[in-house]
């Protein structure tokens, strides 16, 4: 006689934890290993251009699976700016002091309009984010509305 | 959530082991259960109500000052 499985959603939200802080450690490593090999090590890209496709990718996968179930929230229309604004200047800080790293001859008048373009163009996708998810999120609601009709 | 678990599993006459085998998860995850140490979800909460023939209510709640 076969012994009965069991799914003991105890392990199964265990395991499923660990695992997530597993992938946390992963990308994070990523990460670091890509920011050393870019700035200090000063590699070229096509010397370790399948970790930068991997880390991309995974990103990229990350972030569409995210938009399309509906979960980038972002707290109501209050919240907006301050879901958007912080990101997208530490992301313009971290990127112009990267650059700056990479090519100290840039300057600061120069560093400053780059920063400041990035900051734009990061909020404007960061917003866009928010709102095709939040649009994703009406849709499915939507839909299970249906249903119990 | 604050439960009254071990006495209805008691009242009914089920080991931890029996009951856990019931509603398809381990005996610890039933002690820990009991203990109030995790927090099961509704799917299995209604399962241990079904199995030891009692309501939600009479096995589980919560406290005033806890956290939902």
């Amino acid at each position: 006689m076969f012994k009965k499985q069991v799914k003991d959603e105890r392990i199964v939200g265990e395991q499923r934890r660990l695992n997530s802080e597993g992938f946390s450690l992963l990308y994070l490593g990523l990460l670091v290993d890509i920011f050393y090999r870019s700035v200090i090590a000063r590699q070229n890209i096509t010397d370790f251009w399948d970790i930068a496709l991997l880390f991309w990718g995974v990103t990229g996968y990350v972030a569409i699976r995210t938009i399309g179930k509906g979960i980038a929230y972002y707290g109501g229309k209050n919240s907006i700016l301050r879901k958007i604004i912080p990101p997208a200047a530490a992301a313009s800080l971290v990127g112009s002091l990267t650059f700056k790293c990479l090519d100290p001859s840039i300057t600061v008048g120069q560093l400053v309009y780059d920063a400041l373009i990035f900051f734009i163009g990061f909020s404007m996708v960061t917003y866009l984010i928010y709102w095709i998810s939040d649009k994703k999120a009406n849709h499915i609601e939507d839909d299970s509305n249906l249903l119990e009709k | 959530m604050k439960n009254r678990m071990r006495m209805y599993r008691v009242g009914v006459g089920f080991t931890q082991e029996e009951l856990a085998f019931k509603v398809d998860v381990t005996r610890q995850t039933i002690g820990l259960i009991e203990a109030g140490k995790y927090n099961p979800s509704l799917n299995l909460c209604i399962a241990i109500c079904k199995t030891l023939g009692v309501t939600l209510d009479e096995i589980f709640w919560m406290e005033d000052d806890q956290d939902v």
